[in-house]
């Protein structure tokens, strides 16, 4: 494990959203709760083995509104992954939809399962 | 939600797995409580509810009784065979949410919208503007 996120700047609190991380034969299948971010809000990096994961979910205030019960509200996400050789980073994907993040971090051919033949003796 | 900075090792989360093969079975187990955040103004209530990842035909939004109730599920995709869960923290599950209402709204112009996971529902008063200074007598 190595690697660091840059110190948190900004005056918004910072969060570790709830991620699921699913390995399926192709590859590994990452889910990130984001509620409140929009497509240009999130920014995702991969700088040598570190996939490192910002987001923002700002929600615009009006005029003459007061709170009367808050359990949630303006917040940064932050996450970031130390990635193998395992991962083909060059085919990573990922898209966001209904405040989820879903990445998928296809498999490198060399660690893909194969079945080996048996040869008739 | 723990604020945290510390990268992960998907290799880790593997080592985890084998070594805590039923870790999966109790994650499962938490409930899913959606956050709320209620806000007011002189003629409109507004409730928000974080639920990323629904399907708004998933989520059932009423007034009751002046509390506003929401119900619904957030499912977890179904499992295929050949499939590791190798590291779990969203909750899953069915909520049950109920918020009371401080100011009497009308039922029938009550409207709800579902963007990027935020449910918001807006309730508008009855009786408006029902708030006024109170003078003190000397």
């Amino acid at each position: 494990m190595t690697g660091e996120i840059k110190k948190n700047t900004s005056t918004l609190p910072r969060f570790s959203p709830g991620t699921d991380i699913i390995e399926k034969e192709d590859g590994f299948h990452i889910y990130i709760d984001m509620p409140g971010v929009a497509r240009e809000d999130l920014v995702i990096d991969l700088n040598e083995n570190d996939l490192e994961i910002r987001a923002k979910a700002i929600y615009p205030r009006k005029e003459g509104v007061s709170n009367i019960h808050l359990e949630f509200g303006d917040c940064e996400y932050a996450r970031s992954f130390t990635i193998s050789d395992v991962v083909d980073r060059e085919n990573i994907k990922a898209g966001l939809k209904d405040g989820v993040l879903e990445m998928f971090l296809p498999k490198a051919e060399k660690a893909k399962p194969r079945k080996i033949e048996i040869q008739a003796g | 939600m723990p604020q945290t900075e510390t990268p992960e090792n998907v290799a880790d989360f593997f080592d985890d797995l084998w070594s805590r093969p039923f870790r999966g079975f109790e994650e499962f187990s938490r409930g899913f409580t959606p956050s709320v955040e209620v806000s007011e103004k002189n003629d409109e209530v507004t409730v928000r509810a974080e639920l990323p990842g629904l399907d708004p035909k998933d989520i059932e939004v009423s007034v009751e009784n002046n509390n506003l109730v929401l119900r619904g599920e957030k499912k977890r995709e179904q499992k295929e065979e050949k499939e590791n869960y190798v590291h779990m923290e969203c909750s899953y599950g069915s909520f049950h949410r109920v918020i009371p209402l401080r100011a009497e709204v009308d039922r029938e112009k009550v409207s709800a919208g579902y963007k990027n996971g935020v449910l918001t529902i807006r309730l508008p008063k009855t009786v408006t503007g029902r708030s006024r200074k109170i003078a003190i007598e000397s």
